[in-house]
């Protein structure tokens, strides 16, 4: 890469922010104080507190390890359950494609955000059945596209040629044909990451996120009856949601552009 | 010694069509006999939509046929086999454009050979400067920084790797210059004398398969319609369809104008002789589908009208 | 005899001044055809961009020299004129013509928007009837649409579309390589008809020597971006004086004789890359001299330092 793209910075510097939360915090995010709704600016609380008096910017420092944990740790396992479908819906075709195809297409119909609240509020809350009720929403798009992309290949000279130099077929797709697909893959993750943060944020918004964590969502909950108040307790929140979606969005953009060996 | 023989091949591909009507089926090979002895170059000539990338891809076990069976060695082809290699007419498409044209190489080094890391790096630079590439220059380079001539000898190195017995090779050097197409000829020339390699040459340009092959197949609409020594078929053809072919072939000498009869237009699948529609001395006969025969001893054409083979004396019957 | 196309001194070069063609002169004239011969990289077709002003990327240009259409230098008009000109003057056929076909028109669309682009609106279906007769197509081909015809078909929809304002100059780049012998006949002897019967100018570019041979009167024999040599066509092919052109020929497989491939070592260099002296100089077998050093004049129909040398035959063959 030429120059170093600003969503790869935003997001690395993200990341480094969320392991370094408990360093980086100017204090407890969950711990209240007398101090409730004072304003950005305030001595000690550089972005206010909220409502039980607890500091904002602790709160959106630690909050951005529940968005990432559940971003990342969401696209992930769809990502690689969309990969594993659409490469064997893709590779072998005929019934199996068919079978993987109409499964994709029902989990499609769902809508997504109302089935995980459903889900999340007979399940309970709790970081991981989120990360998991996203994840098993998301993976029909990556299985989708892999698929496409697969069976375009298949019948590539190259593919061709590697089986005819031996190669076992699952290799084959492993080493051969996936690398080939990573740009638009990748994309598609990056994404998957941005909606996930937006769907848990949904979630905790909702008053359905982990009540033991501070999140963007749950502050965002909270903020509801301070709208005309407190504008930088809905303000932070949303404006954290937002840069953080962008930026996987265009970091996902770059990575196509950076992974598309015509492009070089 | 018979090497590969292909008996009563036929490839059909199901056309797309209206939902529930009857599928239509392109028979793009359609009972196809030829056999492939070791050592030997056999040409495969045909214009576009003859089968023939279709019937070289049955050969080296990358389609699986609709009926009729291929032995290799005496035993049944059943998919791929590591003596059985191709070259492809796309040398760009052929190589994995995101990885180092060493490691193409490479690959059946290590997976049909079975060769440990170290002896594969050392076999397949070798095969680098056997096909005319320095592999200190070339190894290590993305297919999209060699020229078309180079990812050729590539091709070609990476088809010996697996030190094959038959070489399929389809229009190896159509997409190639002039110049370079000779240079690439006389490497495939080279090697299939040196390692005693069979090949199967499928191109469209009969120059290419009298300067390759010693003998050739033409095949037209799926079928072989003659077949016999090149430079007995390039100079005496014996169906009207490889005559046509022959006198269409335009040649760099201005007094020697080709002789092209105007082409009607390609027929529907109809019985009888397929080329028929187009065949300047069809008669009624032709009605009936002509099978292969000899018209000279190991020259064979699928035509009523070629000149009749010596009459046979009638055979006694048994007292 | 007066020119309908010259190009004069042309030179086309990348913005950082990499030359792809250089120094190129041609001249053709009413009723003929002239073949521009040449490999891949020989500047052929970025020839034929050049004349319509037509390139493939933005940052390719004219650097020097001028094409004269009719006499008027293209590059004192307008862009309105110049396009103009493309289709009304000059008509062009290329190497594929599925890309050039838009799936969604008939083959009589296809050829009435040629006219219609130039003002012609009137008696539409009578002219595109003419002129599918014009190129031995039936009157019905006009409803076809072009996955319906093949491939010659469209070639030959493309030629009736170029030829459809009655253009004084064609340009014909590779017109038949993508089409089976037995099609390409009927196509070339379409370009021979229209040249004799209506006076027809055209610019064959191709790599094969077999169509130029069937075809050209003239033909001109281009090696990394320059012509090295140009002459009548039966000359030519009888006595090549050109290095190059003497191991093009060689390199011609016939069907009907026994040979050994005759190669040529080597390949063309690529552009950025270009010898120094006389192009040719690395891959031929008489370079001496000045020719590592010089480029060898173009005169007399021929740019090379040892035209004499090279009379009895350049390459000495097995």
């Amino acid at each position: 890469m030429r120059r170093a793209p600003l969503p790869l910075v935003g997001v690395v510097l993200l990341i480094a922010l969320a392991l370094g939360a408990s360093l980086l915090s100017p204090g407890d995010p969950l711990a209240g104080s007398a101090d409730a709704l004072l304003p950005p600016g305030s001595v000690g609380h550089l972005l206010g507190t909220d409502d039980l008096g607890r500091d904002m910017l602790a709160m959106l420092i630690h909050g951005s390890r529940v968005s990432l944990a559940v971003g990342l740790a969401s696209s992930g396992v769809s990502l690689l359950l969309g990969v594993l479908a659409g490469a064997t819906a893709g590779w072998l075709g005929g019934w199996a494609d068919a079978v993987v195809m109409r499964i994709s297409e029902f989990f499609q119909t769902l809508p997504r955000f109302v089935l995980a609240l459903i889900v999340i509020a007979i399940a309970g809350p709790g970081i991981g059945k989120v990360i998991l009720v996203i994840a098993v929403l998301g993976w029909p798009q990556t299985a989708r596209v892999v698929r496409a992309e697969i069976s375009a290949l298949r019948g590539a000279a190259f593919v061709d040629a590697a089986r005819l130099g031996g190669m076992p077929a699952p290799l084959i797709v492993l080493r051969e044909v996936l690398p080939q697909i990573a740009g638009p893959v990748l994309v598609l993750a990056a994404l998957d990451v941005a909606t996930a943060i937006l769907l848990e944020a949904g979630l905790g918004f909702f008053g359905l996120g982990d009540p033991n964590l501070a999140s963007w969502g749950a502050m965002l909950n909270e903020a509801q009856q301070y709208l005309r108040s407190a504008w930088w307790m809905s303000v932070f929140p949303g404006l954290a949601i937002g840069i953080t979606v962008l930026m996987f969005n265009a970091l996902g953009d770059r990575a196509a552009a950076a992974l598309d060996p015509r492009g070089g | 010694m018979i090497l590969l023989e292909a008996t009563d091949l036929t490839r059909s591909f199901r056309l797309p069509g209206p939902l529930f009507a009857r599928p239509r089926m392109l028979h793009a090979v359609a009972g196809v006999s030829l056999s492939i002895a070791a050592g030997e170059s056999l040409g495969l000539v045909g214009e576009s939509g003859s089968g023939k990338t279709t019937l070289g891809r049955l050969l080296v076990g990358l389609l699986p046929a609709s009926s009729g069976s291929i032995r290799f060695n005496g035993a049944p082809l059943g998919g791929p086999h590591k003596l059985i290699q191709m070259v492809f007419q796309d040398s760009a498409a052929a190589l994995n454009p995101r990885r180092p044209v060493g490691q193409s190489v490479l690959l059946p080094l290590r997976w049909n050979r079975r060769l440990s890391a170290t002896a594969a790096e050392t076999e397949a630079r070798a095969l680098f400067a056997r096909v005319g590439l320095a592999p200190e220059t070339f190894f290590a380079r993305l297919p999209n920084a060699l020229s078309g001539g180079q990812r050729q000898r590539v091709g070609i190195a990476r088809a010996l790797a697996s030190s094959p017995s038959l070489l399929v090779a389809d229009e190896p050097v159509s997409a190639l210059d002039v110049s370079v197409r000779a240079q690439i000829l006389r490497l495939f020339a080279d090697l299939a004398a040196e390692h005693a390699l069979a090949s199967l040459f499928i191109t469209h340009d009969l120059g290419v398969v009298r300067a390759v092959t010693q003998r050739v197949a033409v095949l037209y609409r799926g079928r072989v319609v003659e077949i016999g020594p090149t430079a007995r078929v390039m100079d005496t053809p014996r169906h009207p369809y490889t005559q046509a072919l022959r006198a269409a072939t335009p040649i760099p000498d201005p007094d020697r104008p080709r002789t092209t009869p105007p082409r009607p237009p390609e027929a529907q699948d109809q019985p009888g002789c397929p080329f028929r529609a187009r065949c300047p001395i069809a008669v009624e006969r032709c009605a009936i589908a002509p099978e292969l025969r000899e018209i000279v001893p190991g020259h064979r054409a699928a035509c009523h009208l070629a000149e009749p083979a010596p009459v046979l004396p009638p055979r006694s019957l048994p007292r | 005899m007066s020119a309908l196309l010259e190009i004069d001194g042309l030179t086309v070069a990348l913005r950082d001044g990499t030359a792809l063609v250089e120094d190129v002169s041609l001249a053709l004239a009413a009723g003929e055809t002239l073949g521009l011969v040449g490999e891949s990289g020989s500047g052929k077709s970025m020839t034929a961009h050049a004349i319509l002003g037509l390139f493939p990327a933005p940052y390719i240009h004219i650097s020097a020299g001028q094409v004269r259409v009719d006499g008027v230098d293209l590059a004192t008009l307008s862009p309105a004129a110049r396009r103009a000109i493309r289709g009304r003057r000059v008509g062009m056929i290329f190497q594929d013509p599925s890309s050039y076909l838009d799936p969604l028109l008939t083959a009589g669309r296809h050829i009435a928007e040629s006219m219609r682009v130039h003002g012609v609106t009137d008696r539409m279906p009578e002219r595109v009837a003419t002129l599918l007769a014009r190129v031995d197509l039936p009157a019905s081909a006009a409803a076809r649409f072009p996955h319906e015809l093949s491939g010659g078909q469209r070639q030959r929809v493309l030629i009736a579309a170029a030829l459809a304002m009655e253009p004084s100059v064609l340009i014909a780049d590779e017109p038949t390589t993508a089409l089976d012998v037995t099609v390409q006949a009927g196509i070339l002897d379409l370009l021979r008809r229209a040249a004799a019967e209506r006076g027809l100018g055209v610019l064959l570019i191709t790599h094969d020597l077999g169509v130029v041979a069937e075809t050209c009167d003239r033909v001109a024999v281009m090696y990394a971006g320059r012509i090295v040599e140009q002459s009548g066509a039966r000359s030519l092919f009888r006595a090549p004086r050109h290095p190059y052109t003497q191991g093009l020929l060689a390199s011609v497989l016939d069907p009907g004789r026994d040979s050994v491939p005759f190669a040529m070592e080597g390949s063309v260099p690529p552009a950025h890359a270009m010898p120094a002296g006389c192009r040719f100089h690395p891959r031929c077998p008489l370079a001496a001299g000045r020719c590592f050093t010089e480029v060898p004049p173009f005169s007399d129909g021929v740019a090379c330092w040892h035209v004499d040398e090279a009379a009895s035959g350049a390459w000495s063959r097995p």
